[in-house]
């Protein structure tokens, strides 16, 4: 079947200064982005706009999920200043709401990086106490100790992507487990966390399979979703079912709204920290 | 002969892009437009366009249950002047806090505030207020108002309790489907 491309997003290329100085400020600090490793098709717009996601970690995941362009192998990353460099790259970039993601690290029994994460969030803080920390976290195999360690240290937002619905889950993340990502967001709910979670379109599910996620995902007490287009990053990844159309996306971002999302972003390239800054800003006004 | 076949596959890569725009637009295809709005209902619903003043729709249930819906424009007053209005339209006694619940959002550019109540309605006689009010035990009502920057839209169900409870999530994403033209 021909997939019809008339939906496709098209991509803004241009850079400015401000893409300059965070590809700067991102080297000198010999620090990783999901931007760049996952070849994120908003790196432009949001490094234009002086803005990235901050990939800790490394830059080699123990998971090779079928959507995802990081490199998968066995990391050797073992870094104990980057949570130091991590705070020194937000102050040097002035961010006023910063986003942290991570590679799993499956091979760190009984952590899973959650020391470093922590280290990250506290030291992100205590350098910058007026910045709002966003996390993006793997589900640490929901080992409780490494969940409750990262929760504890408080993140503004706490978010772990559930990715797509349940039915495609095993086919495009292998090694993860999709009620296991569900029970990382009920623990970050119960621990008191404003939580956030997000998922593809495109890669062969139904509307109204979107929509009884979502509001599965609303009874949990999620309070801010994402929707966005899933994109093939190679041709050994995943191919595109359907590029869903913007008032497909529209749709989903008023249902979203009338089941009791507080916030949702929907839209071709909406990413989990696409436009996070803004999403930020708008919940803690709901306060 | 050239010209002939060079025509022809213009013609028919012309006629392969319109048949794969159509399928790309036909997932919007089920938004319907009335005047300056449109909006996605559901099924069960049974949808007409209104001639009456003020009024866009008139909707029931396709079941034919005591359940009506009107979707109103251009009536005075603020999105919370008219949920008071509507809360004034049930028996005070039988508002218990329980029984009244009003929310605000806002989504792009529109402000939305719903609310959701049951007890006793009284039923206003626009035509002559005087006249003695229609009592309907366990009632119910939805209302929703809409608030675009330069124009806004009021929604009202009322029905029996039941009815109206059951389809307080059709109505509530009916409300947030609506947008300007």
């Amino acid at each position: 079947m021909i997939q019809s491309r008339i939906n496709k997003p098209k991509i803004n290329i241009t850079t400015d200064e401000n893409y300059k100085f965070v590809r700067k400020t991102i080297q000198e600090s010999y620090l990783n982005t999901v931007c760049a490793e996952a070849r994120c098709p908003n790196i432009y717009e949001c490094w234009n706009r002086r803005t990235a996601t901050l990939m800790i970690l490394g830059d080699t995941c123990t998971r090779a999920c079928g959507f995802c362009s990081v490199k998968t192998g066995k990391p050797t990353w073992s870094d104990p200043m980057e949570p130091y460099r991590v705070a020194q790259a937000v102050k040097r970039m002035n961010l006023r709401h910063v986003v942290i993601t991570s590679v799993d690290r499956d091979d760190m029994k009984n952590d899973y990086g959650s020391t470093i994460w922590a280290q990250t969030i506290l030291q992100t803080r205590k350098i910058n106490p007026k910045c709002t920390i966003e996390v993006l976290t793997p589900d640490f195999k929901a080992h409780q100790e490494s969940l409750e360690r990262v929760f504890e240290t408080k993140p503004d937002i706490f978010s772990h992507n559930i990715e797509c619905i349940e039915r495609i889950s095993k086919a495009v993340r292998a090694q993860a487990n999709w009620n296991r990502s569900l029970s990382v967001l009920k623990d970050s709910i119960k621990f008191g966390l404003r939580t956030k979670t997000g998922i593809m379109v495109g890669l062969g599910e139904t509307v109204g399979e979107v929509k009884d996620t979502m509001k599965q995902i609303v009874d949990l007490g999620v309070q801010i979703f994402t929707i966005g287009q899933y994109l093939q990053p190679t041709k050994n990844h995943l191919a595109v079912q359907e590029y869903v159309s913007k008032e497909q996306f529209e749709d989903y971002k008023e249902f979203g709204k009338s089941i009791g999302f507080k916030i949702i972003e929907s839209g071709p390239l909406v990413r989990s920290s696409y436009h996070a800054d803004e999403q930020a800003r708008a919940i803690f006004n709901q306060r | 002969m050239n010209r002939i076949l060079t025509y022809s596959i213009i013609i028919g890569f012309c006629l392969f892009i319109s048949y794969i725009s159509i399928n790309g637009t036909n997932q919007i295809a089920n938004r319907s437009v009335v005047e300056t709005i449109s909006y996605k209902a559901p099924d069960t619903w049974n949808i007409n366009k209104s001639e009456k003043q003020f009024r866009l729709l008139e909707i029931t249930l396709n079941t034919g249950e005591d359940f009506s819906l009107v979707v109103f424009s251009n009536i005075q007053g603020t999105a919370d002047q008219n949920i008071q209005r509507w809360i004034g339209q049930f028996k005070k006694d039988e508002l218990l806090e329980d029984n009244v619940l009003v929310q605000k959002d806002s989504l792009d550019n529109k402000y939305i505030t719903l609310l959701e109540m049951y007890g006793t309605y009284e039923v206003p006689n626009m035509a002559n207020p005087s006249q003695e009010k229609v009592i309907k035990n366990d009632y119910g009502l939805l209302g929703g108002v809409i608030e675009f920057p330069n124009s806004l839209y009021f929604i009202k169900a009322v029905g029996i309790n039941s009815i109206i409870s059951e389809n307080s999530d059709n109505f509530r994403e009916f409300v947030y489907s609506i947008r300007l033209n």
